[in-house]
C-alpha cells in the first residue's frame, strides 16, 4: 500500500483543524490518505478481474460509493480495518480507490493481463473531513450542488468546483462529508471554507 | 419604536428606528428633497419603495453605497446620507464588510410575502413541501401591509413552520431557466450604520426550486399632467401610508384618481386627520359595486367628489413646492384651482412583471385592469395576486393623463429621474418612432436607477394615445436582470481580494515564501520569481542566479509543470498522433521533447514525455496548459479514437520536481544519491533512472531547459519540501543557488528555447518557430493537413529570430513593435515588420537580447531594425552554446 514516511512528509495544510466537535462544525485535514486512480471499462473482461482482485463489486453508476471493511471512522472513533477499500465512481470507467488495503498490489496481476490503468494519486489530493450538525448549511456557502439527503445520500460522491477548486465530495455518514481537494488548491479552499463557518461558530 | 439620530445633507435629525429614510425625513418636514438631474426641478418623495424615481441618496456611513433610494434605506443610529441629483459616488476607502453566498434547493420558491404569496406558501407548506419565501421589503404583507391591513394570523404562522424558510429584506434579482433564481439578502444595514465585519452584510442566494410562485405585487402609477413633479405630489398609497405612519407635514389633500384605490387612500388620509378637499375621478360613471365600495363611503365622510375630471396642472410656492392643483374637465368646461399641500395620485396599478419576463413569459394587456398582467402557463411557474391581475375590482379607467398643449407637455414628466417629458415622447413619435424599444433609447425613459418602474406602462399608454393604438399594440414590457442595482461585492461574496481566484502552490512553496522570493503569477500558480539576497534588486539577483546555473549549480522548483500519466498498449500510437514528432519508437526509460499542434496546425503545447514502461508513459505539459492538454487528450480518445486502449490520468500535483542545473549538478546529484551512477556514460542525456535521492524514492531524468548539464528529480509531493531542504543542505558546499522563473526565462531564451504562450499566441506553426525539425514527414498527426495550406507556407509569415540591441544595456520592452532601419526615430504611423516576444539582459553575453517574430525573419538575419530611436540587429534565435556542448557538463 501507499505508506507515508511521516518523518519527512509534509501536507498542504499541515493537518490543520478548524472549529470543534462541540461547536457544531469541525474541519480537519487528514493528510496522506492513500488514493489510487483506477480506469477500467465496465463492459470489458478486465472489470470482472478487477472486482475479483479487490474482493468487491465496483458499481459503474457515477457517484456511487462501494465499501469493503471500511466504516466511516470520523464519527465512530474506531480503528480502521487493515483491509479496507472504498471505491468512489467518478466517471463511467473511472474510480478513486482509497483505504488501508494494499490496492496497488491487489491490482498488479490484473494490470499485466488486462487493459486497466492504476495510478498512485495519494499526493495529488489531500483530504478534508468536515462534520457536525451545521455541516450542510456551511457547505452550501461554497457548494452549488444539492446536498439534501434525498439527492445526495450517504455513500454517494460527486465532483465539482468548491471555491473554484476541483474537489471530490463524498457524503460519508450522517452530517459528515469528506472533501478530496487537489493539493495545490488546498490552502485556498481551506481559507474560504473555514471563513464560511464564521457565522456558525 | 426607539429614536435614532441620523445625518442628512449635513443636518442632524431624529427619526424612529424602522422608518425608511424617506419617512423619517418627511416626518421631519423635509419636502424638497433634491433637484432633478438635467433641469434642476425641485423634487420630493413620490413613492414608498423601489419605484421611487426621485429620492436618490448616497450613503456615507458604514460600507457606503452610491445611489440608493431613500424609500429603501432604514434609518439607524449614526446613518449618514446625502441627497443626490442623479449621480452618486463610491467611497474612496476599501469596503471591509463581509459578503457571502449561499446555495439552496427547495420544492417551492415563493417570491413576495404579500397576502397571495403567503397564501401560496401556506398551500405548499400544508402539502409538506420544502418552501422558501422571499420578500424584498422590511416587513411582511406587501400591498395589504402598505394599505394598513392586518395580515391574518393563520397566514403569518406559515413563516415559522419547520419546512418553510422565510427571508425578509431579500430581493430576487434574477430568474432563469430550470427554476434557478438569484436573490440578495440585506442583513445588517437595518441594524447598524457600522461596517459589518463579523456577519455578512449582504448574502447572495442561489436557489433552485422545482416550482416557483411569483407573487411580486404591483406598483402604483402616477399620471402625466403639467408640473406633475413638485414636492407634495405623491402616489396615493404612498401618501396615505406616510400619513398613517406619522407624517404630519400635510394639512389638506386632493386625490386624483382613475380607480377605486384613490378612494381607499382618500379615506385613509381622512381618517388620519388630513382634510381631503376633493377626490377628482376621471371616471364619470362607476359600477354598482364600486359605487358601493368606494364612492359611497367617501361621500359619507363628506368628501367632495369631482366626476369626469382630472388634474391638468399644478402651481407652486417660490421654492417650487406644491401649492395648488388645477382640475379640469374639458367636456363640461370645468376648470378649478384647489389650494392644497398634498396631491395624491392614483393612476392605476402596474404589476411587477420583471421576474416573469426574465424567463420569457410575456405579459398581456388587460383593458379591464388598465395594466399588463401575467398569467403563467408554464407548469413550473405560477403567478398569483396583483401580478396575475387580482385587482380588477378597482375598475380603473384606461387613462394616463389629460390633453396638454406643447408648453404644458414640456413640464409633464413621464420619467422623473431622466427628466423625460410628454414633449419628448411627442418628438420621438414625430420622428417616426413607435416601438417602445426605439422610444426608450431616444428619450432615455426607463433607463435610470428605477428602470421604468413608474414610467414603463405610462410610456406605452401615452405613445398609444399619440398614434391611436392600445398599449399592447405598441409593444410588451421586457426586462433584464438584475431587478435592482446590486453591489459587485455582493455578487463576489468571498471571491474578493486574495480569494478572487484560487492561488495554487506547490509542496515547496513554504520555503520560497520563507526565503522572501517575490512571486510571479503563472496561470493560477504562484511561482517564485527570483530569490533576492539582502540588498539585491531583481537585476542583480537574476544575474547571480543565471551565473550559478551556467558556472556552478542552481536549483528550481519545477513542480508546477502539468503531468499526465498515460497507460495502455496503444499509448505510443496515440502519442504519435498528438505530437508532431515520433514517440512510439522511444526506448523504455528515455524521454523526448514533443510539440503539439491544434487541428489548425498552430503550436498548442509542448513538453517532455517519458516512456516509463512498455505501455506506460508520463507526459509533461506547460504549467498553464495542463488542464487544456488533459481535455484535449480525453476529447480525442473519447470522440475520435475510442478504439485505442489508452487511459490518461492527471498527476500534476502527485509529483514534486526539483530541477538541478549547471556544470556542478552532477556533483550535487552524486552527493544526494551516493549509489547512483551519474557519470556521463552511465547516465545519458534524456535518460531516466530510479534511485533514492536524499533518502526519498525518486525518478531522476537528465533533462535540460537551459542547455547546461541538468537533472530533474521527481518525488511524491509528500516529500517535495524534504527533497528541496536536502538539496539546499547538501548543496551548500557547492554554493547551490535557488532560482526563479525570471532566470528560467533568461536561461532558456539564451539557448533559443521557446515558451508556448510567450513566443506563441496560437497563430504560429512549428516552422514559424524554426522548429521544422520536430515535424515528422513520415507519419500523420493532429494538424498535419494544415501545413499543406498555402497560408502556412507564405514567405512573409512571422518567423522567430533573435535581436541584439546596439545599445547593449537597452532591454527592449516585450511586446514592442519594430520597423526597418530607415524608420529609425520616425513618427508613427510607420510600417512595422515584427514584434518582440521575450527580452532580457544576459550576464553570459553581457548584453541585452530578445526573441522576436518578424515577417520573413530568417531571410533578414543580419539586417538592422529600428525600435523608436534604438536599433538592433536580427540574429539567429540562439545566443549561447550553439554547438550543444554544455549539456554533458
Amino acid at each position: 500500500m501507499v505508506k507515508v514516511n511521516s518523518a519527512i512528509a509534509t501536507s498542504p495544510l499541515g493537518g490543520a483543524v478548524h472549529g470543534g466537535v462541540d461547536k457544531g462544525i469541525y474541519i480537519e485535514e487528514v493528510p496522506y490518505t492513500p488514493g489510487i486512480d483506477l480506469r477500467v471499462d465496465p463492459s470489458s473482461l478486465a472489470f470482472a478481474a478487477v472486482n475479483q482482485a479487490l474482493g468487491l463489486t465496483l458499481n459503474p453508476q457515477v457517484g456511487s460509493v462501494v465499501r469493503k471493511n471500511a466504516d466511516c471512522i470520523v464519527s465512530h472513533d474506531q480503528q480502521p480495518d487493515a483491509n479496507g477499500i472504498s471505491a468512489l465512481c467518478l466517471g463511467p470507467d473511472w474510480w478513486l480507490l482509497t483505504g488501508t488495503a494494499d490496492i496497488q498490489s491487489l491490482l498488479k496481476p490484473v494490470q499485466s493481463a488486462h487493459h486497466i490503468s492504476v495510478v498512485d494519486v495519494s499526493a495529488q489530493r489531500t483530504k478534508l473531513e468536515i462534520y457536525g450538525p451545521k455541516v450542510k448549511e456551511i457547505l452550501a456557502h461554497v457548494w452549488e450542488q444539492d446536498l439534501r439527503d434525498a439527492n445526495f445520500p450517504i455513500d454517494t460522491c460527486t465532483q465539482g468546483l468548491m471555491a473554484k477548486s476541483p474537489v471530490i465530495l463524498w457524503h460519508c455518514c450522517e452530517n459528515c462529508y469528506l472533501i478530496f481537494v487537489r493539493s495545490s488548491f488546498a490552502t485556498h479552499l481551506w481559507e474560504v471554507l473555514s471563513d464560511s463557518t464564521v457565522e456558525y461558530l | 419604536m426607539s429614536n435614532v439620530t441620523f445625518k442628512f445633507d449635513g443636518v442632524d435629525y431624529v427619526g424612529q428606528a424602522g422608518d425608511s429614510l424617506a419617512a423619517a425625513l418627511l416626518k421631519n418636514g423635509v419636502l424638497h428633497f433634491t433637484d432633478s438631474t438635467y433641469r434642476d426641478r425641485p423634487r420630493g418623495i413620490m413613492g414608498l419603495w423601489i419605484d421611487e424615481p426621485n429620492a436618490l441618496v448616497n450613503i456615507d456611513s458604514g460600507a457606503g453605497e452610491p445611489m440608493v433610494q431613500a424609500t429603501t434605506v432604514e434609518v439607524v443610529e449614526g446613518l449618514v446620507a446625502r441627497s443626490l441629483s442623479g449621480i452618486g459616488d463610491l467611497p474612496d476607502t476599501r469596503d471591509l464588510s463581509r459578503y457571502d453566498r449561499a446555495y439552496r434547493y427547495a420544492d417551492v420558491l415563493v417570491v413576495g410575502a404579500g397576502l397571495s404569496g403567503l397564501a401560496a406558501a401556506k398551500k405548499y407548506a400544508d402539502l409538506g413541501k420544502i418552501v422558501i419565501i422571499m420578500d424584498d421589503k422590511p416587513e411582511v404583507g406587501g400591498h395589504a401591509n402598505q394599505c394598513g391591513e392586518i395580515i391574518p394570523a393563520e397566514l403569518m404562522s406559515v413563516l415559522t413552520r419547520e419546512n418553510v424558510t422565510h427571508l425578509q429584506r431579500t430581493t430576487v434579482i434574477g430568474t432563469y431557466d430550470q427554476g434557478y433564481a438569484v436573490a440578495v439578502e440585506r442583513r445588517t444595514d437595518h441594524v447598524s450604520s457600522k461596517v459589518s465585519t463579523d456577519v455578512a452584510r449582504i448574502r447572495t442566494w442561489h436557489v433552485r426550486a422545482e416550482h416557483t410562485v411569483l407573487a411580486t405585487g404591483a406598483f402604483q402609477r402616477p399620471l402625466v399632467f403639467a408640473n406633475n413633479d413638485r414636492p407634495g405630489i405623491m402616489l396615493s398609497h404612498a401618501a396615505a401610508t406616510y400619513v398613517e405612519r406619522g407624517v404630519t407635514k400635510f394639512k389638506t389633500a386632493v386625490v386624483v384618481t382613475i380607480d377605486n384605490q384613490g378612494y381607499i387612500d382618500a379615506i385613509r388620509l381622512h381618517k388620519s386627520g388630513i382634510r381631503v378637499l376633493a377626490i377628482v375621478d376621471v371616471r364619470k360613471k362607476l359600477s354598482k359595486a364600486s359605487n358601493k365600495s368606494a364612492r359611497k363611503p367617501a361621500e359619507k365622510l363628506g368628501i367632495r367628489i369631482i366626476k369626469g375630471a382630472t388634474a391638468l396642472d399644478t402651481n407652486g410656492t417660490l421654492d417650487g413646492i406644491l401649492s395648488s392643483v388645477v382640475v379640469s374637465d374639458p367636456k363640461s368646461g370645468l376648470r378649478e384651482t384647489i389650494a392644497t399641500d398634498l396631491l395624491a395620485i392614483s393612476g392605476g396599478w402596474t404589476p411587477t412583471v420583471h421576474l416573469a419576463t426574465y424567463i420569457g413569459i410575456k405579459p398581456t394587456w388587460s383593458k379591464k385592469r388598465a395594466a399588463f398582467i401575467v398569467n403563467s402557463k408554464v407548469k413550473s411557474i405560477s403567478t398569483v395576486g396583483m401580478l396575475a391581475g387580482d385587482f380588477e375590482e378597482y375598475e380603473p379607467a384606461v387613462f394616463f393623463g389629460p390633453e396638454l398643449d406643447d408648453t404644458q407637455a414640456l413640464v409633464a414628466y413621464v420619467d422623473h429621474q431622466r427628466d423625460a417629458t410628454l414633449r419628448d415622447l411627442r418628438r420621438a413619435v414625430g420622428a417616426g418612432m413607435i416601438s417602445i424599444e426605439h422610444v426608450k433609447r431616444y428619450t432615455a425613459i426607463g433607463t435610470a436607477h428605477d428602470q421604468g418602474k413608474t414610467s414603463g406602462t405610462l410610456t406605452m399608454g401615452l405613445i398609444g394615445n399619440l398614434v391611436g393604438l392600445a398599449p399592447d399594440e405598441i409593444g410588451s414590457l421586457t426586462f433584464r436582470p438584475p431587478y435592482i442595482a446590486v453591489p459587485f461585492a455582493a455578487l463576489a461574496g468571498r471571491e474578493r481580494g486574495l480569494h478572487t481566484e484560487p492561488i495554487r502552490t506547490t509542496s515547496i512553496h513554504p520555503w520560497h515564501v520563507a526565503a522572501g522570493a517575490p512571486m510571479e503569477d503563472v496561470g493560477q500558480w504562484k511561482r517564485p520569481w527570483f530569490f533576492p539576497k539582502p540588498g539585491e534588486d531583481m537585476h542583480a539577483a537574476v544575474l547571480r542566479e543565471c551565473r550559478a546555473a551556467r558556472n556552478g549549480v542552481a536549483v528550481m522548483d519545477a513542480s508546477t509543470l502539468g503531468k499526465i500519466d498515460i497507460q495502455g498498449k496503444d499509448a505510443g500510437a496515440f502519442l504519435d498522433q498528438v505530437y508532431t514528432n515520433m514517440f512510439s519508437t522511444l526506448k523504455v526509460g528515455m524521454s523526448r521533447y514533443g510539440l503539439m499542434c491544434g487541428v489548425d496546425g498552430m503550436v498548442f503545447d509542448d513538453g517532455v514525455t517519458t516512456r516509463l514502461g512498455e505501455n506506460h508513459w508520463l507526459m509533461t505539459t506547460t504549467t498553464g496548459g495542463a488542464a487544456k492538454v488533459m481535455d484535449w487528450l480525453e476529447e480525442w480518445l473519447q470522440t475520435e479514437w475510442p478504439h485505442l486502449e489508452v487511459f490518461c490520468t492527471s498527476v500534476t500535483e502527485q509529483i514534486a520536481t526539483v530541477a538541478i542545473v549547471g556544470p556542478k549538478s552532477r556533483e550535487l546529484l552524486a552527493l544526494l544519491s551516493p549509489g547512483l551512477d551519474v557519470s556521463k556514460e552511465g547516465f545519458a542525456f534524456m535518460e531516466n533512472k530510479y534511485a533514492d535521492v536524499a533518502g526519498i524514492p525518486a525518478r531522476i531524468a537528465r533533462i535540460s531547459f537551459s542547455g547546461e548539464l541538468a537533472y530533474e528529480v521527481n518525488v511524491s509531493a509528500w516529500y517535495g519540501l524534504e527533497l528541496w531542504n536536502k538539496v539546499m543542505e547538501l548543496g551548500a558546499s557547492l554554493d547551490v543557488t535557488p532560482y526563479g522563473t525570471e532566470s528560467l526565462h533568461v536561461l532558456r531564451a539564451e539557448k533559443g528555447f521557446v515558451i508556448v504562450g510567450q513566443e506563441t499566441d496560437g497563430t504560429q506553426t512549428p516552422d514559424d518557430l524554426g522548429m521544422d525539425w520536430i515535424v515528422s514527414k513520415k507519419k500523420d498527426f493532429i494538424g498535419k493537413r494544415s501545413f499543406s495550406r498555402a497560408d502556412t507556407s507564405r514567405p512573409d509569415r512571422h518567423q522567430l529570430v533573435g535581436l541584439l540591441p546596439d545599445t547593449s544595456e537597452f532591454v527592449i520592452p516585450e511586446g514592442s513593435y519594430f520597423a526597418e532601419i530607415q524608420h529609425k526615430g520616425a513618427t508613427p504611423p510607420i510600417p512595422h515588420i515584427g514584434y518582440v516576444t521575450s527580452s532580457y539582459f544576459s550576464g553570459e553575453l553581457n548584453q541585452s537580447f530578445a526573441m522576436a517574430l518578424v515577417q520573413n525573419g530568417r531571410a533578414r538575419v543580419g539586417e538592422r531594425v529600428a525600435i523608436g530611436n534604438e536599433t538592433a540587429v536580427i540574429t539567429e534565435p540562439i545566443f549561447v552554446d550553439k554547438e550543444n556542448v554544455r549539456r554533458d557538463g
